[in-house]
């Protein structure tokens, strides 16, 4: 079969059907993520209490299993790519067909990612990071390196500054290879590299660790006595039997011994699995600052390459969490414009995450480089780091109106409990009013400790904000990148004179509560002015 | 944005040239804050005089919606199979019923209430809208910002003779609609921000970058 020729539509490698099909699996686990993943560990004690569920079980998850290879393949035949001269051209959809014109004066960025498959067959997935105007990325899916080289060089041609960024496409496949791995002779500065180490305390401090810890405690009460469904269920209802058994033959410290193994033991397969989850992303993580542009280089299996503008960066975020505190790092992330809107009806179809340039461990020192190189001579006085003492100090009575949120929250709660208890149930209703009662203490503690993380500062270019609860994050950004701007009033924050001020980037929203209503909207009216008067392009 | 040292940059935004300024030299002079115009002073603008009588109207057909399917809910448990929710209290149909009521009540008359707390103001420079009765906002749109403008109407706004102005800045999702405008002048205003906003494209290199906002006007 011959090649088409440059400039024809053309199909990507029938390998991008499992990309395709990798997105499904993705969105459906994201879904069950999100709202499904209860009542399927709640499907745990229905099967075992009705095994009959588990015949039809075993029929649906294979075909579930199936089902996005399916589904994956017909996405793969139904799309068509066209390199044009200023443009790139994607045709796709089964049901709904969308056709994506992507003009390369809107390209933002260059990301250039490797699977084992992709590897494997010297193939290679490009995306054009954008913002504005377009219904999607450009992402062409399994790509050969010489049709991603000439997307490459064609969008260079319009935007220089992003020359280099697939530059291990150039050549052949075995250039890409070598120039993927992190062998192409990149200019430019090397501001970090994080090896195995790093991956360790990158897992340590990883949110999901404690959310893994909790999950694996879960599904281990779950599978308690009674369990009968089959023989691995029965061998391990067999050892915990045994081992209930044995435990309560045990004395006082040897129970405390063993109850602190068992959670050593949980917390050791989530440190394990973050861990991984570490290396498997950020292995042998790169960033390079090269001219006015940054690139970011990591992954084991799937290989990623980040190339972000900095003129392009609209937004940066610090943040420490406890583990991270303890370390004395912080994770920096660098959000571009993000708007994917329609231009046919006008239709946001969504805000895609995209390739933002995500440093998952750095010092102070380099958080501050960092922040130098992005915002340049602009916004010189606004702290990046969390601990910076210029930061102010939102009202004292943001406090109060978090409490009052937390209690509103909670009262559902406590209201179906005083209903339950009416009713005759075994709880008492001064027990839960008592619980009720010393809720409130603890929403206000809770509050209290929002609002010491909560705070903002400014100077005449930019404009930072901190938020946390136990960890803390800073979003600073130059006010002329602003989108829009909003004060808000509750009718609290009218009686004190209060305002919240919500702005708007093109990566999202940054919210700065409960400050002085003449400070919001002087700020307000500051930023307008940066934004009418500014010459510069926001991206 | 950032510089590269030795780089003199692009002008910065607010860059007055002083009496003394240095050919070729950067200046960067301060702005009082209270020199900035504010959007208290604005004179707001209301929205159609009939579109409180529109949301009316939707309300009005909405609660007719809730209330057949509520009603015919009502019959088909408590009447056909009573026993469905023997165990439920007496009275929580009653209170149901209460509820659904004052709920339709409530969603017709609101828009008397809300829609003469809404309003817009069109400057020169950008688009401001407010609205909320108990949490009020104002929020602002740069014009030189925005990406694109659309005009909507359902059959209802086009039997009151209505339309809204939806306008887009990047990352802006769904909330930035403007409702309520009559169709003549949504059609003009999206025109004049069109015009603004490729008259800010076009003149972003070259118009004197102070003096350009709405600060001195």
């Amino acid at each position: 079969m011959n090649p088409p020729s440059r400039g024809d539509w053309q199909r990507a490698s029938p390998f991008a059907a499992l990309f395709f099909a990798g997105n499904i699996v993705k969105t459906v686990a994201r879904a069950m993520i999100q709202g499904a993943l209860i009542p399927l560990i709640a499907m745990v004690p229905l099967v075992r209490d009705h095994p009959g569920i588990l015949g039809v079980l075993l029929f649906v998850l294979p075909a579930s299993l199936l089902l996005p290879f399916v589904a994956g393949t017909v996405q793969w035949a139904r799309f068509r790519f066209r390199i044009a001269e200023d443009r790139l051209l994607i045709h796709q959809g089964v049901f709904k067909r969308t056709a994506l014109d992507l003009p390369y004066e809107r390209v933002q960025g260059i990301t250039v990612r490797r699977s084992p498959v992709d590897r494997l067959f010297g193939l290679v997935t490009v995306a054009l990071d954008t913002a504005g105007s377009i219904e999607a990325e450009g992402r062409l899916p399994s790509i050969r390196t010489d049709v991603a080289h000439h997307l490459h060089s064609s969008v260079t041609a319009l935007r220089p500054w992003l020359g280099g960024a697939a530059a291990a496409d150039r050549g052949d496949s075995a250039l890409a290879d070598a120039g993927l791995a992190g062998a192409a002779p990149h200019r430019g500065r090397e501001l970090l590299k994080l090896g195995p180490a790093d991956m360790v305390r990158i897992g340590l401090a990883n949110r999901n660790f404690i959310f893994v810890a909790a999950l694996v405690g879960l599904l281990g009460d779950l599978l308690q006595p009674g369990n009968l469904m089959d023989p691995v269920l029965e061998a391990i209802e067999a050892g915990v039997d045994s081992a209930a058994s044995a435990f309560s033959g045990l004395g006082a410290l040897a129970q405390v011994v063993f109850g602190v193994v068992l959670i050593a033991s949980i917390a050791g397969v989530a440190f394990f699995l973050t861990v991984t989850s570490a290396f498997l992303r950020h292995h042998n993580f790169t960033l390079r600052h090269e001219g006015d542009r940054f690139r970011s280089h990591a992954g084991l299996l799937t290989q990623r390459e980040v190339v972000v503008g900095a003129p392009k960066i609209q937004q940066l975020t610090v943040s420490q969490g406890l583990v991270l505190r303890w370390l004395r790092r912080y994770r920096l992330r660098a959000l571009p414009a993000a708007a994917f809107v329609s231009a046919e009806d006008g239709h946001t179809v969504g805000l895609d995450v995209p390739d933002v340039l995500d440093v998952p461990l750095l010092g102070d020192q380099l958080a501050e480089d960092v922040r130098a190189l992005v915002f340049g001579r602009e916004a010189g006085a606004i702290p990046i780091l969390p601990r910076g003492k210029r930061f102010k100090r939102v009202s004292p009575w943001y406090v109060r109106a978090l409490a009052l949120r937390y209690s509103l929250f909670s009262a559902p709660v406590f209201g179906l409990l005083l209903l339950e208890a009416w009713r005759g149930r075994p709880i008492s209703v001064s027990t839960i009013l008592t619980w009720w009662a010393a809720s409130i203490p603890v929403a206000a503690l809770a509050a209290w400790q929002r609002w010491r993380r909560q705070g903002y500062v400014y100077d005449r270019d930019g404009l930072a904000s901190r938020s946390g609860f136990l960890g803390s994050e800073v979003k600073a950004f130059l006010v002329r990148k602003v989108q829009a701007a909003t004060v808000r009033q509750s009718p609290l924050q009218r009686r004190k004179d209060l305002s919240t001020l919500q702005i708007q980037l093109a990566c999202g929203k940054i919210t700065v509560p409960y400050i002085d209503r003449s400070v919001a909207c002087a700020l307000r009216d500051y930023i307008l002015y940066r934004v009418e008067s500014s010459r510069r392009p926001w991206h | 944005m950032a510089a590269e040292p030795g780089d003199p940059g692009p002008a910065e935004d607010p860059a007055p040239a002083g009496p003394e300024a240095p050919p070729g030299f950067f200046l960067n002079g301060e702005v009082p804050l209270d020199a900035l115009p504010g959007v208290e002073t604005v004179d707001w603008l209301p929205l159609h005089p009939r579109f409180a009588r529109r949301l009316q109207v939707g309300a009005v057909i909405r609660s007719v919606a809730y209330v057949a399917a509520a009603g015919g809910l009502h019959i088909t448990v408590l009447v056909r199979n009573p026993g469905v929710f023997g165990a439920a209290p007496p009275w929580l149909p009653a209170l149901l019923w209460i509820l659904l009521v004052a709920f339709c009540t409530w969603s017709v008359l609101w828009p008397l209430i809300a829609v003469p707390r809404r309003g817009y103001v069109v400057r020169e420079k950008d688009l401001l809208h407010k609205s909320g009765v108990f949490w009020r906002s104002v929020k602002a749109f740069p014009f030189n910002r925005v990406q694109h403008t659309k005009l909507h109407s359902t059959p209802l706004d086009r039997r009151f003779g209505l339309t809204s102005l939806s306008v887009f800045p990047a990352g802006g999702g769904r909330g930035n609609r403007l409702r309520g405008l009559g169709q003549e002048t949504a059609e003009r205003l999206r025109v004049y921000i069109s015009a603004r906003m490729e008259s800010g494209a076009v003149t972003a290199g070259d118009e004197p970058s102070e003096g350009s906002g709405n600060a001195r006007r």
